[in-house]
């Protein structure tokens, strides 16, 4: 855990700036939207390029990895459907 | 039990990692989620008494609130203006007309010319916009914790007050409510051709405006002006959309990260080595996306 300390406070630092940035931009549907997309990818990118590193790299997880991320953008266009 | 353990917990008949955080059980979810949202985008769209935003805003209610919290603070109450109201709907027409979300207009009208156009002459004015609210008493209470619109509510400069409450399309968002609120206190011997404005200010921006310019207002067709009434929009569909999204969205993503918790937990004590995502990559991912579905729709103050 304490070598992946570095990566999981970038990571947590980008992600915190992507929620941050979509509560100062309320009323702007498309800006969030791309924003949520941003987010996604940059998880994606970030989880394979960690296991890059670490030369565990298998295409079962880069699968996982664009899936979750794919369910997570899925769950936010639910969720604008039903509040916007 | 067993089907259980086979979704929620790494065991032998799932190669010790919970079905569910399979990628393909996860691929399943995600577009059965796609078409949820096209399903729900779909059935608001035509049905809007089965499932849509369920609203409640009334000028009466609005008044009551701004008063009640003038009350409180020692401030003498404010009267409904029939100019000021005719202002604040002007402007919400103009607003949904031109699509923007701004005190001042892109064409350059200002909310003062909306005032002295419905025939209200004053010596002070003040406008706050909301939108994106359900209830009245949701937006009374995100003015008052905004300290520059709460010193408009508050303002013993004011007199009088107008509200406008109008649904419509607004810079993308469906059937957003939007919330005008005009406040004003009128010039003293009233004579609309020989006492201008003497100071005209927006608390909520801190704006002073000595010369106002005067702008031809636009006229808006009747066709595509908003229908809804300037004083209370009331909706009580079937089904909650919002209630009902939130929850299938933040069910999912703690069901998820309950899951990978346990995960962890138990790989850990077992010692198992796999080779599988890091499960605290999805975790963070996941709460932040429970986050941002929290935040959504949430109202906004200008």
């Amino acid at each position: 855990m304490k070598k992946h300390l570095g990566y999981y406070i970038c990571q947590i630092g980008v992600l915190g700036a992507v929620v941050l940035a979509i509560s100062q931009t309320q009323g702007n549907t498309l800006l969030q939207l791309f924003l949520v997309l941003f987010m996604a990818l940059f998880y994606c990118f970030w989880g394979i390029l960690h296991h890059v590193i670490h030369h565990d790299l298998r295409l079962k997880i880069v699968l996982e990895y664009c899936t979750i991320a794919l369910m997570g953008i899925a769950i936010i266009m639910l969720v604008m459907k039903g509040v916007l | 039990m067993e089907l259980f353990r086979h979704l929620f917990l790494p065991h032998y008949s799932n190669n010790q990692r919970a079905k569910i955080l399979h990628y393909d059980s996860v691929l399943v979810i995600a577009v059965a989620l796609f078409i949820g949202s096209f399903f729900v985008g779909t059935v608001k769209k035509n049905y809007q008494d089965v499932l849509g935003i369920s609203y409640n805003i009334s000028a009466q209610d609005l008044l009551n609130l701004t008063n009640q919290d003038r009350i409180q603070a020692g401030d003498s109450p404010l009267t409904i203006d029939s100019q000021l109201t005719q202002a604040a709907a002007g402007k919400a027409e103009d607003m949904f007309f031109h699509n923007y979300w701004a005190h001042v207009s892109p064409t350059g009208v200002t909310p003062w010319q909306f005032i002295t156009d419905a025939g209200y002459h004053y010596t002070t004015a003040g406008e706050n916009l909301a939108r994106g609210y359900t209830t009245a008493s949701d937006v009374i209470t995100a003015w008052m914790n905004s300290p520059e619109h709460r010193a408009n509510m508050l303002s013993k400069n004011y007199t009088n007050v107008g509200f406008a409450v109008q649904q419509g399309t607004l810079t993308g968002d469906n059937n957003t409510v939007l919330v005008v609120e005009m406040f004003g206190s009128r010039t003293y011997a009233q004579s609309p051709q020989t006492i201008p404005p003497i100071v005209q200010q927006v608390q909520a921006q801190n704006y002073i405006f000595p010369n106002p310019t005067v702008t031809p207002m636009p006229t808006i067709p009747p066709s595509l002006a908003p229908q809804a009434s300037s004083q209370a929009v009331v909706r009580a569909p079937l089904m909650n959309s919002v209630l009902l999204v939130r929850l299938i969205g933040m069910a999912l993503v703690l069901m998820f990260i309950i899951t990978l918790t346990i995960d962890v937990i138990l790989i850990d004590r077992k010692q198992i080595i796999r080779i599988v995502g890091h499960n605290i990559d999805h975790m963070l991912f996941l709460i932040a996306i429970l986050l941002i579905a929290t935040l959504l729709g949430s109202g906004v103050l200008l």
